[in-house]
């Protein structure tokens, strides 16, 4: 593909001046840590494929009309506007007192892409997965939140605190202790995840 | 008359000009480490949507 060495920057300046199929080589370079972004956060993989998609619209409008503003940070900025349609979900099902989507843990083992793997592979891969999923999901929503904005999104501290709504110094606090409780976590299940 | 850089003590007494974050921050100093565990902890923690879900957004566009 002409485009598969081309930044990001880049492909998004040839999109912008009309060159369609470099936005679809910007969606495909992004699209696990995206997607797992709001997988992570959502708990569920129909909801996580719709805001996926809505994602990537809004991403698309945005640069259409000339709303990006290019600071060599797509990842962040897109992963800024899947954190914004998540909260969104959120207050939406917490008006309509949805019932907790959290008895997805079939649902993600089960997902198509791990087909092509022979079996072994698949329930060891699913058997790892498992297990960092569920360290994630053990801690407090605040500290959860930093820590997939900072590895899927690349965030900044500044740029999480803005997302947040917080101090720098609470995002970073919050970062601390997620790190701190995800080591304790790893101890006390004696995982063998050698992070250590 | 020798110039004397005695604004640069008020602003560092009273604050002012003082960013949220220094550099000497704990925090920051240590956050090259955390993100290198996270990074070790979360790697195999990805989920590919597939070519199929991207090929969907393409053709709504």
């Amino acid at each position: 593909m002409k485009y598969s060495s081309a930044s990001d920057q880049n492909l998004v300046q040839a999109y912008i001046k009309g060159d369609h199929s470099a936005i679809e080589v910007l969606i495909n370079r992004h699209r696990s840590k995206v997607y797992t972004y709001i997988l992570l956060t959502i708990k569920n993989q129909q909801l996580a494929e719709d805001l996926f998609q809505e994602t990537f619209i809004k991403v698309i409008q945005s640069l259409r009309s000339g709303k990006y503003k290019d600071n060599g940070k797509f990842l962040s900025w897109v992963i800024r506007i899947a954190h914004n349609l998540v909260i969104d979900h959120f207050r939406k099902e917490k008006q309509m007192n949805a019932i907790s989507n959290d008895d997805s843990e079939v649902d993600l083992f089960n997902s198509k892409k791990l087909s092509d793997s022979n079996i072994e592979e698949l329930i060891i891969d699913g058997q790892i997965k498992s297990e960092i999923r569920t360290l994630i999901n053990e801690l407090p929503d605040d500290q959860r939140e930093v820590v997939l904005l900072r590895h899927y999104g690349g965030l900044s501290f500044k740029e999480i605190a803005d997302q947040t709504d917080v101090s720098i110094n609470t995002a970073l606090g919050r970062m601390r202790y997620a790190l701190i409780n995800l080591r304790k976590l790893i101890q006390e299940k004696k995982l063998s995840l050698t992070v250590y | 008359m020798p110039m004397v850089k005695v604004y640069t003590l008020f602003h560092r007494v009273d604050g002012f000009e003082e960013p949220e974050l220094s550099f000497s921050h704990p925090d920051m100093l240590n956050q090259e480490l955390g993100d290198q565990f996270l990074s070790k902890l979360l790697s195999p923690l990805v989920h590919d949507p597939g070519e199929e879900l991207v090929k969907t957004i393409l053709k709504k566009i």
